[in-house]
């Protein structure tokens, strides 16, 4: 598994969200799953509309953020957005939201296969033990998908990069 | 150890803790798992969410509790963790579609209860995963053959009296009958035993599956799994149709009719 630290701009996603606990309808890396249903949602939204979604940055990238807040570790539910990254929010459709990943310094996993379904805690805490001067902030993090990830049928021959945020006290390092 | 293992230990952790208001990071803790990857493995190995089983197994200790004891809602809400009766009864309703009071008054068999998920339980969904039926039409089908009435169903008797067709295919239909079970065997063919009719209509046909055990497995899966997802309601929710091919590399069905 490859990794680096990098320093991200502030990005600009709109897309769909859902909260809740995305595997109560489906297992996990399940099309059927609430994660799985959402993208199916918001790929039919952008294969009718996406010319009303202006000032894209990019066709071919796409994200999913994970935003845990204090329900998490009582429930396991937590809120999950899918969306595309653009330059600018006005004028964007209602029938989107928006939300805003904050510029800072990110630990990036590249995660190619079944690393993509394996327990990725277990790479953050090896990176952790030989860096600790770092520390991650497990509230959020957010994963980009490119040509480079080929579905979930076809996983080994895929790759994800993951973005875990960086605490504030460890930007300086890198 | 495998991830299979290591989340069975979640399961047995809910059932020594079941009165306990226990959270999904503890569980996490007890698998050896990062909370986040506990969660996705949990969903996709038990397919249910760690939050909705361990509501569901409090519910199913709850509701036998309430069928035979003459502890009040309160009591039974408050010994399994819940903060109020308000809360255990929109969970109880959330499972059985009518509320505790209702429930206990109305002399319902209990049925849509989740029992503790079982390693062997869980190596079936490993392997099978989601299961989609075939939907089929029955028309006016009559099937002979003969009724066993045990005090449970074992699949040494099936296998024992499956035996006697020789058809291609022997039909079995399930009954609960006071505390028995009652188990018909027949097959289409005109004999001198007696006949079952089976309900025209649209049925759900599951399966093949290899074995007994895993026809258990199935049926289990069936009732705790797909109907509640589907929204689709059984005909006769303690009926249980089986349609069992005398060929094993064929392997076994079940026919669930359906209200579509």
């Amino acid at each position: 598994m490859e990794w680096r630290f990098e320093d991200v701009d502030e990005k600009l996603i709109i897309g769909m969200n859902y909260y809740g606990d995305p595997f109560s309808v489906g297992g996990a890396w399940s099309v059927d799953n609430a994660i799985g249903k959402l993208w199916q949602r918001f790929s039919a939204y952008l294969s009718k509309h996406s010319d009303q979604i202006l000032h894209r940055v990019s066709l071919d990238e796409s994200y999913e953020c994970h935003v845990m807040d204090e329900r998490f570790e009582d429930t396991g539910e937590y809120g999950i957005m899918v969306g595309v990254e653009v330059s600018r929010l006005n004028q964007q459709p209602v029938h989107l939201v928006s939300k805003v990943i904050p510029e800072k310094k990110y630990l990036v996993l590249i995660l190619r296969g079944q690393e993509i379904v394996s327990d990725q805690q277990v790479f953050i805490d090896k990176i952790l033990k030989e860096n600790p001067e770092v520390s991650v902030d497990t509230r959020f993090f957010f994963e980009k998908y490119d040509k480079r990830f080929k579905g979930m049928h076809r996983i080994d021959e895929s790759l994800v990069e993951i973005f875990i945020p960086l605490n504030d006290t460890d930007s300086h390092h890198g | 150890m495998d991830n299979l293992l290591l989340l069975y230990q979640s399961i047995e952790y809910i059932e020594s803790h079941l009165k306990e208001d226990i959270t999904v990071k503890e569980l996490s803790e007890v698998s050896r798992f990062s909370l986040y990857h506990f969660i996705r493995l949990f969903g996709s190995k038990t397919l249910f969410s760690p939050k909705d089983y361990m509501n569901r197994r409090k519910i199913c200790e709850a509701t036998k509790l309430l069928m035979t004891s003459e502890m009040s809602v309160l009591s039974i809400a408050l010994e399994y963790g819940f903060n109020s009766p308000e809360t255990f009864s929109r969970a109880f309703k959330r499972v059985h579609d009518i509320s505790p009071m209702a429930y206990k008054t109305s002399n319902q068999s209990i049925v849509n209860l989740t029992e503790p998920l079982t390693l062997e339980y869980l190596s079936f969904i490993d392997r099978y995963g989601i299961i989609e039926p075939q939907p089929v039409t029955i028309n006016d089908l009559n099937i002979y053959g003969f009724s066993i009435l045990e005090d449970t169903f074992s699949h040494e008797s099936m296998t024992r009296y499956t035996k006697h067709f020789n058809n291609d295919y022997v039909y079995m239909i399930q009954s609960p009958f006071k505390d028995q079970v009652l188990t018909c065997y027949g097959t289409e063919a005109m004999n001198d035993y007696f006949e079952i009719h089976m309900p025209d209509g649209k049925y759900a046909q599951f399966g093949p599956v290899s074995n007994y055990e895993a026809l258990d497995h199935l049926s289990r899966y069936i009732k705790e799994v797909w109907l509640p997802r589907s929204g689709l309601k059984a005909v006769e929710t303690e009926k249980q149709y089986f349609f069992i091919s005398n060929e094993p590399q064929l392997g076994y069905f079940i026919l669930l009719p359906l209200t579509f």
